[in-house]
């Protein structure tokens, strides 16, 4: 029998913990949490997991922001996937980069103030986040997909599919 | 010393070295600014050069001559306005008529000095205009800095009432698909979770209320002399039924008769959210130490628990709103993250202070202490 798959979900919400938990676990999947980005990086270096799914707001306003972006830039995370998962609004181009239409968007009058964009190519399926940070800086970093709360297991099981290692 | 960039627009180059060697060591200070502002002079001969220095630098202030060669200095004036640029500008003129006043008026000059002036005359109306620009720019500052703390609280506010209904409508879409059984029962612990989380939205709700009331000075403060031990005594009563399902004792050490001239309900908010978070982030079989006392002129009130504590990295964050801190042991108590900053707020009132000592494993103590005389 093949090894099951291990998720780790990294929410401040217990409650989305065990939702999403028992629909992985339903759809054959070994899943492991953790509630906070310090734990989080404890689970990603004992477990290992095949894909991580990230909430942004936890303890500090972008604890998942800042987790994703040391799974980035850490060799040792380097090739776990990873979804970020939120409630925030998804702003959709079909611009060549994302990274490019995060700066379009920020100049645009009815964008530029929001906190966070979260953006997604609809022809490629690239995606980025832009956010402003507490230092009042903005930052880029690409991300495979976004995942909307609440969490829908039609929706979330074929996105999982798609990118687990 | 903070520098303000002076653009003195003139085709008389007389008059422009005497502006220049009349606010070259000239200072305009604020009893209560910080630092005094000094003058960078920059000139241009007409009107289209005045433009070009505007589009290539920040420019604050501009001494305005009307009659130029080329362009007017109205034309100027004119077109600082419609790019709205943040520039307060002083017409200076010899053939100052009424219409050209009002003209200049209404593009927002901010006055007009009549040609010739004397040096005092014209320090005077610099003095004024460098004030005047001063006060408008901080009372911008301070709008946008309003605007902006209450956009971050309705955003992180919107984020909190999503949660629970987040939690809540995964749960409804479970028991919807029947993903773990049959049965009601197979899906009871979702049930009251989604209960628990209805708890602490409707909790949230009254925090808020009680927040957005002391905030915005409405709350009607009704301040008597009041007997804290039967405050004390109420909140007590309404947190011990959660305290015996935990098995946690209360104890408290407060004499009868301990008045202090305060509003009644917001003593209670004040020790009902110590008291019972001091209940709820406590351990089975825990401890609860109230102690009240007046001592050098001051109340002091102690709650005190056995409970899980405090890393000292959370601490700082403790007071904020929403915060909550989350871990293994708090994940399952519910609190809209209010409680604490607003009986900081209440205390402010008071001029009081808290003051928190913990220990994580062994418990925390919050000490409030409020003057006896306001």
């Amino acid at each position: 029998m093949e090894k099951k798959k291990k998720i780790l979900i990294v929410d401040d919400d217990v409650d989305v913990i065990t939702v999403l938990g028992s629909i992985l676990t339903k759809a054959g999947y070994d899943v492991i949490s953790a509630l906070n980005k310090q734990e989080g990086l404890e689970k990603l270096r004992a477990e290992h997991p095949n894909l991580a799914i990230l909430d942004v707001v936890m303890t500090t306003h972008y604890e998942g922001f800042e987790l994703a972006q040391e799974m980035l830039n850490n060799p040792e995370f380097a090739d776990i996937p990873f979804f970020i998962q939120s409630s925030i609004d998804i702003l959709v181009t079909s611009k060549a980069s994302v990274q490019e239409m995060a700066h379009e968007f920020r100049k645009d009058p009815n964008f530029k103030d929001l906190q966070v964009l979260m953006i997604k190519n609809v022809e490629d399926n690239t995606a980025g986040i832009d956010y402003k940070a507490d230092d009042g800086k903005t930052y880029f970093f690409p991300v495979r997909d976004f995942i909307r709360k609440p969490v829908d297991a039609k929706k979330i099981l074929p996105e999982i599919e798609k990118h687990i290692r | 010393m903070s520098k303000l960039n002076l653009l003195i627009v003139d085709d008389e180059p007389g008059i422009r070295s005497g502006v220049e060697r009349v606010l070259r060591n000239f200072s305009v200070g604020y009893p209560f600014m910080n630092e005094d502002f000094t003058f960078q002079i920059i000139e241009a001969e007409t009107g289209e050069r005045a433009i070009e220095i505007i589009e290539s630098q920040p420019i604050d202030i501009v001494l305005l001559d009307n009659k130029l060669p080329g362009m007017d200095g109205i034309e100027v004036l004119e077109y600082i306005k419609t790019k709205e640029y943040d520039i307060s500008v002083m017409m200076i003129t010899s053939y100052a008529s009424l219409d050209l006043a009002v003209k200049a008026t209404n593009n927002g000059a901010f006055n007009f000095v009549p040609k010739p002036f004397t040096p005092q005359e014209l320090k005077t109306s610099v003095e004024n205009i460098t004030k005047n620009l001063y006060l408008r720019r901080m009372t911008r500052q301070m709008k946008e800095d309003s605007k902006q703390v209450r956009f971050q609280f309705l955003s992180v506010l919107s984020h909190e009432l999503k949660s629970p209904l987040n939690a809540i409508e995964g749960y409804l879409r479970i028991m919807k698909e029947k993903q773990v059984g049959e049965e009601v029962d197979d899906y009871m612990e979702m049930i009251n979770r989604s209960m628990e989380r209805i708890k602490g939205m409707r909790t949230l709700i009254f925090d808020l209320l009680d927040l957005t009331r002391i905030e915005s000075g409405k709350k009607t403060r009704d301040l008597r002399n009041i007997d804290l031990h039967d405050v004390v005594k109420d909140v007590i009563a309404t947190v011990e039924p959660l305290a015996i399902q935990r098995n946690i004792e209360i104890m408290l050490d407060c004499e009868a008769n301990l008045y202090l001239n305060a509003d009644k309900n917001e003593m209670e908010i004040i020790l009902n959210n110590f008291v019972s978070n001091a209940v709820k982030y406590n351990k089975e079989d825990g401890k609860v130490y109230i102690t009240i006392l007046k001592k050098d002129g001051q109340v002091v009130m102690s709650v005190e628990d056995t409970g899980i504590g405090i890393k000292k990295e959370d601490q700082a964050l403790l007071f904020q709103d929403f915060v909550r801190i989350k871990n293994e042991k708090t994940k399952l108590v519910t609190g809209s993250g209010l409680g604490l900053s607003i009986a900081k707020k209440i205390v402010g009132l008071y001029n009081g202070t808290i003051d928190m000592e913990s220990e994580p494993d062994k418990g925390s103590k919050f000490t409030i202490t409020l003057p006896l005389s306001k």
